[in-house]
């Protein structure tokens, strides 16, 4: 015997899952502290290797100039700035997926509280059938 | 007029949900018809690649896959028409498609069609549709996609006039060309003021469509425009390009019309679309069809002013409930009255409590 109220639930759930509720969902698998992590460590990734494309990008503008003056530069004083510009960007991205990264968890987690509100309610009412399929044996 | 406007709208309503199943990739199928030609026009080089038949099944994927394959093809496509005339050229424009992923396109997963869009309506006339459309849907974060959209645009006009200059391969040549490329794009200042433009556009739509007015929507809109005119005004001044103005006017009030439609279809078929699902029990398979209903009439959340000459008609009280739930669940709450019925959701209570404790630091 179907219970009405029972199944209007479990679609009003299934939808959220099949629609807003995915990226909620993956996200909730995640604890927060694991998920900033991550992310934050393949920004750390995309970064170095984008920052890399650039300096490639950069020396080959300047490799005229680069390769007649090959003796003569001060290959320490590049070092240092190259590394600075490095580490500089490195802070500004790091700061920002921290900042950013935790705000999306967060948002995610307050559209979750009402989805597991609904959970709750379906189980309580399946062991309210329980109960009730338990007193008439 | 109300009555006749809602009418037209259930009829559109009814009409989605009759053949909504095929109006989506039908929509999609000619999106991206349109935007391979376009590229096919602006890059077209090698009959070879602009042959209908690779558009069509170019189309025909991007009907049935997410936008981002779309993106991906027309880049590729783009990439393409560079290839056949200058490998090398096309070398640079996807190693600054990658730099540009890394840095940017990477943390607005969802907005690529941006990229695309961006584009190709700057080829029409009417890229500002983009900004007035991201502010007021999306969220300043839509700075970036629209941004490296313009680099992406004015990276194609180089690029095109460069492969047009570069008839003989030579090592020297090639080094030449790079440099020469670079420049101009690294000192297109008009790039950058658009860029600039364009995100004040955006930012200004969305911080007033955020207030709480009748109509805002329809302000930001205007508002947007204004900002748009005159920030181009400024630059094309500044940059002594006057001549670009007259068009500029003409294609910012197209695009301010162009939002406002879209705006409107989205009112309309909006939460219009059923729904399938499938799920199971212990006892039984569940397969439930979802039909949204229309005409909702529904408790008003939204009080309108009652003045003397104004009454308060039947079925106003929709578009006002649709706002009502349009903006609050991109807050993300739930204020649809019937999700929970017999439960007050007080958006203050705790959630913590219901999940698993994290892990001690490590």
């Amino acid at each position: 015997m179907l219970n009405n109220n029972k199944v209007r639930l479990m679609t009003r759930l299934a939808m959220y899952e099949k629609r807003e509720g995915k990226e909620d969902i993956r996200l909730s698998k995640y604890y927060k502290t694991d998920y900033v992590r991550l992310n934050i460590l393949k920004t750390v990734v995309s970064v170095t290797v984008g920052y890399l494309l650039v300096l490639l990008m950069i020396g080959i503008y300047h490799m005229e100039y680069l390769i007649s003056e090959a003796v003569n530069l001060n290959y320490k004083d590049m070092g240092l700035k190259i590394l600075g510009g490095y580490l500089a960007i490195l802070t500004v991205y790091i700061s920002s997926s921290l900042v950013g990264y935790t705000i999306y968890y967060n948002r995610s987690r307050k559209k979750l509280s009402k989805y597991f509100k609904m959970l709750k309610k379906l189980s309580r009412m399946y062991q309210e059938e329980e109960r009730a399929a338990d007193r008439e044996d | 007029m109300m009555m006749k406007l809602l009418e037209i709208r259930a009829r559109i309503r009814s009409l989605y949900q009759k053949f909504e199943t095929y109006i989506d990739p039908v929509i999609k199928f000619i999106v991206a018809f349109v935007v391979f030609q376009m590229v096919n026009n602006a890059l077209g080089s090698d009959p070879r690649l602009t042959r209908i038949p690779i558009v069509l099944v170019l189309s025909l994927l991007s009907a049935f896959t997410p936008s981002s394959v779309l993106v991906f093809l027309a880049g590729i496509l783009a990439l393409a028409h560079i290839y056949v005339v200058s490998p090398f050229l096309a070398i640079l424009a996807a190693l600054l498609f990658v730099i540009l992923y890394l840095f940017f396109i990477r943390f607005t997963p969802g907005l690529g069609y941006v990229l695309v869009a961006v584009p190709i309506l700057k080829m029409i006339g009417i890229p500002y549709v983009v900004p007035i459309l991201m502010g007021l849907f999306v969220s300043p974060l839509a700075i970036i996609p629209t941004g490296c959209g313009v680099i992406i645009y004015y990276l194609f006009q180089i690029l095109r006039d460069a492969a047009a200059k570069q008839v003989n391969m030579n090592m020297d040549d090639l080094l030449q060309l790079y440099i020469e490329v670079m420049d101009s794009l690294l000192g297109n200042k008009e790039m950058f003021l658009t860029i600039a433009v364009f995100a004040a556009v955006i930012i200004v739509v969305y911080l007033i469509r955020k207030l709480k007015f009748d109509y805002i929507f329809e302000i930001a809109i205007a508002l947007g425009a204004v900002v748009n005119i005159t920030g181009f005004l400024i630059v094309d001044l500044r940059l002594d390009i006057s001549g670009q103005i007259g068009k500029m006017v003409l294609g910012t009030i197209g695009s301010a019309v162009i939002v406002y439609l879209i705006y409107m279809f989205r009112q309309i078929l909006d939460y219009s679309a059923s729904e399938n699902v499938q799920f199971e029990d212990d006892s039984y398979y569940y397969f439930v069809k979802a039909v949204p209903k229309m005409d909702v009439t529904v408790p008003q959340f939204h009080v309108k002013r009652i003045s003397g000459e104004e009454e308060q008609e039947e079925g106003l009280y929709e578009e006002d409930y649709q706002d009502e739930y349009s903006e609050d669940s991109e807050e993300g709450y739930y204020v649809e009255e019937d999700y929970v019925p017999d439960e007050e959701y007080d958006s203050n209570v705790e959630y913590e409590e219901e999940y698993p404790e994290e892990p001690e630091q490590r």
